[in-house]
């Protein structure tokens, strides 16, 4: 009774759920092959349980209100399960459904072998289990003449028969439970999977240092024991680019020319509302007339497009002002080819 | 009918075509089985009803590979062409030239990237989310007809692959996991993978090169983490095996040897010359006690894996007492008494204490140099 109303408070409580909103149904028949059983009781009261599992929306959050469930199935399929299993294991089977119902844990009944290559049903470990060696063969071959009479064509061995019905019984308990889990884990890892396809489309281009610096910067982040999206920053350093750089105070021929940025440190925010980065480093070119090496702050738009300040020591008039290749294509007749508009740049 | 067996295959590192680590599953345990006197046996043949089905991260690797090797050789460099910039620039040119390479053949290019690539960059995250979204799409499935299948969801990695599939489970079963919140998630003891096969287990080797960028995490610790057969606290495996082989230097280093509740530890020392195709498609005679094949060929693990997932009573039918012939027949044609030549050329690179990653690389490329001598030796 006290369970009962435990449930229904904290059910009312837990009213507000993404999963327990969810479509997903609750409610199967089990009739797929792998379902197919001589216990078929057991298996009405596990689809009958199960159906409460999955619809209880604390359950999911709640871990207090999960064991109830589970212990009180337990209990209910403990007579069931005196009936088909040898009387020879009704110790171990009040162990494994006392563990059960220790565990809390809402998990498929299993059919499997232990160590020894002894059939088990096990539930969550190894260490909940019923073991039904082949000495009980002839135990279980009374079980299944009784309850499984349509066996298998390929003819196995009567206890790994007899676990495997059990498994199929018992196992729609806790499968339309752990089907809502899976659709919407499935529905968050698409989120996050789609966000990583963006970062490989759309973040700023790096090179493998970069990446490495990034990880280092992101490493709390990305080191938690849970799955991650990208985070919003890159960071940058010995980056090299291309840029087309105007001096305005120089001569035609020493005026406009193609040049290399270094960006020494940088970081940028590839998926900010208007991506955004930021640079310090150094210009070089080889100019006649001024000094191939500028100091440089340079602003980084969209991922893609590079605009930046560059200041020398020179007193002929030796700063300016560079933008990226990318940027540069954008102002002038996507046709030309980028030599010829090297050539045309550095002639005016 | 017995639940429906999936078995995942994640391969190591290197370019893996798609299809190919599914090839080699076949392949060995029907090499495996022969061994037993099971002539042609197919795991997948439709009638053992076993879904088996691949993770390739390789393919998201090149395509990182590319854009580094893109963005060196076309992000408009070659304006520089003529340009004098001064010896102060030799780091660029440094640079250019090693991202230049990142998509040629080369051993370092080809399987040392893709250690760095997933240990020591942010895209060891984007192949974890891919990996779960694998696992989850297999977990629980609802048929054609709207009813659940009962499946047992396995997983079978090799090398780089088994650091990869600890890493995702580390981060995807949590002990402290909610259903009503944004981060995809599951309970270790709930919804656990039924068995994992680790061949070649270097997730701890791995986890080194991690923590060198990003810091220490327990929970991430392949000696701590939730990825265990294990009762209290559970565990996210129900049975966890772990194969390797004692001429296998990835393992030389650190070895991955944590105690399970369930599974076993197999191990094998037998080297055989290998029949292998190159990347022309031509054929090769080779050693190489890293080969995921031939890991699977032993006679022990080859029976386990066909048991564990061939629920069929062929599948069931191989008595343990015929395993002590099978490792006779397994150990025909090995190169005995070339062991012990190999053995001392082995123990002469084996690097105890590895001090920084080119240290491993020089290691790896000894390694290579030494296999190669070995195999000239004992063709002469």
């Amino acid at each position: 009774m006290q369970n009962i109303l435990l449930l229904t408070v904290l059910s009312l409580v837990a009213n507000c759920s993404v999963i327990a909103d969810s479509n997903v149904s609750c409610s199967y028949d089990f009739t797929d092959q792998t379902y197919k059983t001589g216990f078929i009781d057991l298996k009405a009261n596990a689809i009958s349980a199960g159906k409460r599992l999955c619809l209880e929306k604390a359950s999911y959050n709640n871990p207090d209100i999960k064991k109830i469930i589970v212990s009180e199935f337990a209990e209910s399929i403990s007579n069931e399960m005196k009936d088909v299993l040898p009387p020879s294991v009704s110790t171990e089977l009040t162990t494994f459904l006392d563990k059960i119902k220790q565990s809390g844990k809402a998990t498929s009944f299993e059919a499997g072998e232990d160590d020894n290559e002894d059939p088990i049903l096990y539930y969550s470990s190894h260490d909940i289990k019923i073991t039904l060696p082949a000495n009980k063969a002839a135990e279980c071959k009374v079980i299944n003449e009784k309850y499984n009479v349509d066996k298998y064509p390929d003819g196995l061995a009567e206890c790994v028969y007899l676990i495997d019905n059990l498994r199929a019984a018992l196992n729609p308990f806790t499968a339309p439970f752990n089907i809502k889990i899976s659709e919407v884990n499935l529905e968050l890892l698409k989120d996050y999977d789609n966000a990583w396809d963006k970062y490989l489309t759309e973040a700023r281009s790096q090179t493998l240092l970069d990446m490495v610096i990034t990880s280092w910067k992101n490493g709390d982040y990305y080191n938690e024991t849970q799955l991650k999206k990208p985070h919003s920053l890159q960071y940058f350093l010995f980056h090299p680019s291309v840029v087309y750089e105007k001096l305005p105070d120089k001569q035609p021929g020493d005026k406009n020319d193609v040049s290399l940025a270094l960006e020494l440190v940088g970081m940028n925010c590839w998926d900010c509302e208007i991506p955004i980065g930021a640079s310090v480093g150094w210009v070089y070119s080889d100019r006649a007339n001024a000094k191939s090496t500028a100091g440089a702050l340079m602003i980084h738009l969209y991922n893609n497009y590079t605009i930046g300040y560059s200041y020398r020591d020179d007193e002929d008039g030796g700063n300016g002002y560079f933008i990226s290749v990318d940027l540069l294509k954008a102002f002038y007749d996507k046709k030309q080819q980028l030599s010829d508009l090297k050539a045309q740049i550095k002639s005016n | 009918m017995p639940a429906q067996q999936v078995v995942l295959l994640i391969h190591g590192m290197g370019t893996h075509a798609k299809g190919n680590i599914k090839k080699e599953f076949i392949q060995g345990l029907k090499d495996g089985a022969a061994l037993y006197g099971i002539d042609n046996y197919d795991i997948s043949a439709d009638s053992k009803k076993i879904v088996i089905e691949e993770f390739n991260y390789s393919e998201l690797l090149d395509e990182i590979r590319e854009k580094l090797s893109e963005a060196s050789q076309t992000g408009n460099f070659e304006q520089l062409q003529g340009v004098e910039l001064g010896g102060k620039l030799m780091i660029v040119d440094k640079l250019l030239e090693f991202e230049g390479n990142v998509n040629n053949e080369e051993f370092v290019y080809t399987h040392l990237l893709d250690v760095v690539l997933y240990s020591m960059t942010h895209f060891g995250s984007m192949v974890r989310v891919k990996l779960a979204k694998k696992i989850e799409e297999l977990r629980n499935p609802v048929g054609d007809d709207g009813q659940p299948v009962h499946v047992n969801l396995h997983i079978v990695c090799h090398s780089l692959g088994t650091a990869v599939v600890h890493d995702t489970l580390a981060q995807l079963y949590r002990p402290d996991a909610v259903f009503d919140d944004d981060i995809p998630d599951l309970s270790p003891g709930e919804q656990n993978i039924k068995s994992l096969w680790t061949v070649s287990n270097v997730s701890k080797l791995i986890q080194g090169f991690f923590i060198f960028v990003h810091g220490d995490n327990p929970g991430l610790d392949p000696d701590n983490s939730v990825v265990v057969s294990q009762a209290d606290p559970v565990g996210c495996v129900d049975t966890f095996n772990i194969v390797r082989h004692g001429f296998d230097p990835f393992l030389w280093i650190t070895n991955y040897d944590r105690d399970q509740l369930s599974g076993k530890s197999y191990y094998n020392n037998i080297i055989h010359k290998l029949k292998r195709k190159d990347a022309n498609g031509n054929d090769i005679e080779l050693v190489d006690p890293h080969d995921f094949q031939e890991y699977l060929t032993e006679p022990e693990v080859a029976r386990k894996m066909i048991r564990t997932f061939d629920k069929s009573s062929e599948g069931q039918s191989i008595p343990k007492a015929k395993i002590a012939e099978a490792k006779e027949k397994f150990s025909e044609n090995s190169l005995n008494s070339e062991h012990q030549n190999l053995k001392n050329k082995f123990d002469a690179i084996k690097l105890q204490n590895p001090a920084s990653i080119e240290d491993f690389v020089e290691t790896a490329k000894k390694f290579r140099k030494a296999l190669k001598e070995f195999n000239d030796v004992v063709d002469a």
